[in-house]
């Protein structure tokens, strides 16, 4: 994975995520593009590289809301770390799986930033309101999920991993289950 | 048995990642942005606002579509609930004469034109973007320091309805916290009453909720909602802020709880007029004096606002624009 195009990915995501979906609500609400592009590359190339997408996407979304800096960032990295670390035990993934995984990283993405959001004492994530936000983000990931996998497996997949200095999680699975 | 140096790696990674997120949340919650955070965002708002202004002029039309698309159940009913409505008013002709009466009267009572507005160096500002998050409600306008926008100036539309208050500005636009955002206060008061109550956003909701209202205020459905005149009100007295929906009286003599719809739609704003008028002092008029060796900038009501003067030492004229606003709030709502 090279260092730009990292960076290249990074500042798409935050500029769509800024001034386009705004513009492209469901039910009122955006989708966590920084969340699912940090997932897409957990699932791709490990935990500790979509820890580190997630971060920094995170943080740049951060820059632009009034919530604290770092929330975002830590919601998104927490999650993508997870998704890596639990992708490592699957062998093979079917279609369908993508907006499943987009979705439920939506939901544990939402509610990580709702809860450190209340501690840190947000006023905006309280009650249903704060549920039923990150329940239809969640689903608004889930349909951006496949399009979002689709371009990091095409745009960011090389033999080596240039971030972590190893072979990609996935890869390296399927090599030793072949034994 | 030794652990493989991949798992320390990984252990290693998320606790960087993790105290780093704690570190800057801990940081950003204390003091703000008024630090070198603050700095970073104004900078990050400065690069994009080129960008938000050009996805307004691409997005907007689908937007528009796609809110059709996603909203066409609801478009529907509306339409049909709509056709009711019009069918019921076409019957109450007298009732809508009453109405217009009464609506000019009203604004004739709170017009700004005469009093505020030319005072208060009106900055008039396109809508470009919304609110990124799903927990917060923002509009950015295109408008910012170029303009002398700081941070604490009150925005209406319609030049005498509130929408909210400037909370963070950088060269070519601002961000503005509108009335429904749960972080948003302000002190209003009925027509019909002195009483003042401090409004309150929700989240989720469009809604501003008094959750206090004095008992001897008698407010009741209907009334109409205005600024109230408080020191250090981010806002001017006598703006219009909504309508009171209904009110709950609390037992124990604790007052009402009212529940006030805005006067606007803060979703489907286009334009926005922000007034440069600093608390407690009222509207910045700024008069600038310039003379081939010396320029002076004068804010006034000059009480505890800001003046600048440089000299040149050549003889040419200096073109001068420059306008100084006095002091803005720190604080994050409204009063």
């Amino acid at each position: 994975m090279r260092a730009s195009r990292v960076l290249l990915l990074l500042v798409i995501t935050v500029l769509l995520q800024v001034a386009l979906f705004p513009h492209l609500r469901l039910a009122g609400r955006v989708p966590d593009l920084g969340l699912v592009v940090a997932v897409a590359v957990a699932f791709d190339h490990g935990p500790e590289a979509g820890a580190f997408v997630g971060f920094l996407a995170g943080l740049g979304f951060d820059v632009f809301l009034e919530t604290p800096l770092g929330l975002s960032a830590l919601a998104y990295a927490l999650t993508a770390y997870a998704v890596g670390v639990l992708q490592g035990g699957v062998l093979r993934t079917p279609r369908w799986f993508t907006p499943v995984i987009g979705g439920l990283s939506g939901i544990a993405g939402g509610m990580l930033f709702v809860a450190v959001g209340l501690l840190a004492g947000v006023d905006g994530v309280h009650g249903n309101h704060a549920f039923s936000t990150v329940a239809i983000a969640a689903a608004y990931d889930a349909l951006l999920a496949p399009f979002v996998f689709l371009v990091i497996s095409a745009g960011l997949t090389e033999p080596r991993d240039r971030l972590g200095g190893r072979h990609v999680v996935g890869r390296r699975f399927v090599r030793r289950a072949r034994g | 048995m030794a652990r493989p140096r991949g798992a320390n790696r990984r252990r290693f990674v998320l606790a960087l990642v993790v105290l780093t997120s704690l570190t800057l949340i801990t940081l950003d919650s204390r003091s703000g942005r008024t630090g070198p955070l603050g700095s970073v965002g104004r900078v990050a708002h400065t690069i994009v606002s080129p960008v938000e202004r050009a996805t307004n002029a691409i997005a907007g039309p689908i937007g528009d579509w796609w809110s059709g698309l996603i909203d066409s159940g609801k478009l529907k009913r509306e339409n049909r609930s709509l056709r009711g409505q019009v069918a019921e008013l076409k019957g109450e002709q007298d009732k809508a004469q009453r109405a217009l009466a009464l609506n000019l009267q009203l604004t004739q009572m709170v017009d700004l034109k005469n009093s505020l507005l030319p005072a208060a160096h009106v900055v008039t500002a396109r809508v470009v973007n919304r609110d990124p998050g799903n927990f917060e409600s923002t509009i950015t306008i295109d408008r910012g320091q170029e303009s002398g926008i700081e941070k604490g100036m009150a925005v209406v539309a319609f030049k005498a309805v509130v929408v909210g208050h400037v909370i963070n500005s950088w060269h070519g636009g601002a961000e503005v916290r509108v009335l429904a955002d749960p972080e948003s206060a302000i002190a209003v008061r009925t027509v019909k009453s002195t009483v003042t109550g401090i409004a309150q956003g929700h989240a989720g909701t469009q809604e501003l909720v008094v959750s206090a209202f004095p008992v001897g205020a008698r407010a009741k459905r209907g009334d109409l909602v205005i600024t109230s005149d408080v020191t250090n009100s981010l806002y001017p007295p006598d703006l219009i802020v909504g309508t009171v929906t209904s009110v709950d009286v609390q037992a124990a003599g604790l007052g009402s709880i009212l529940h006030i719809n805005p006067a606007i739609d803060f979703d489907a704003l286009e334009f926005v007029d922000v007034l440069r008028w600093v608390p407690g002092e009222g509207p910045v008029v700024t008069t600038t004096t310039t003379s081939t060796s010396t320029t002076t900038t004068t804010t006034n009501p000059s009480s505890s606002s800001s003046s600048t003067s440089s000299t040149s030492s050549t003889s040419s004229t200096t073109s001068s624009t420059t306008t100084t606003s006095g002091s803005t709030p720190t604080s994050g709502s409204g009063g």
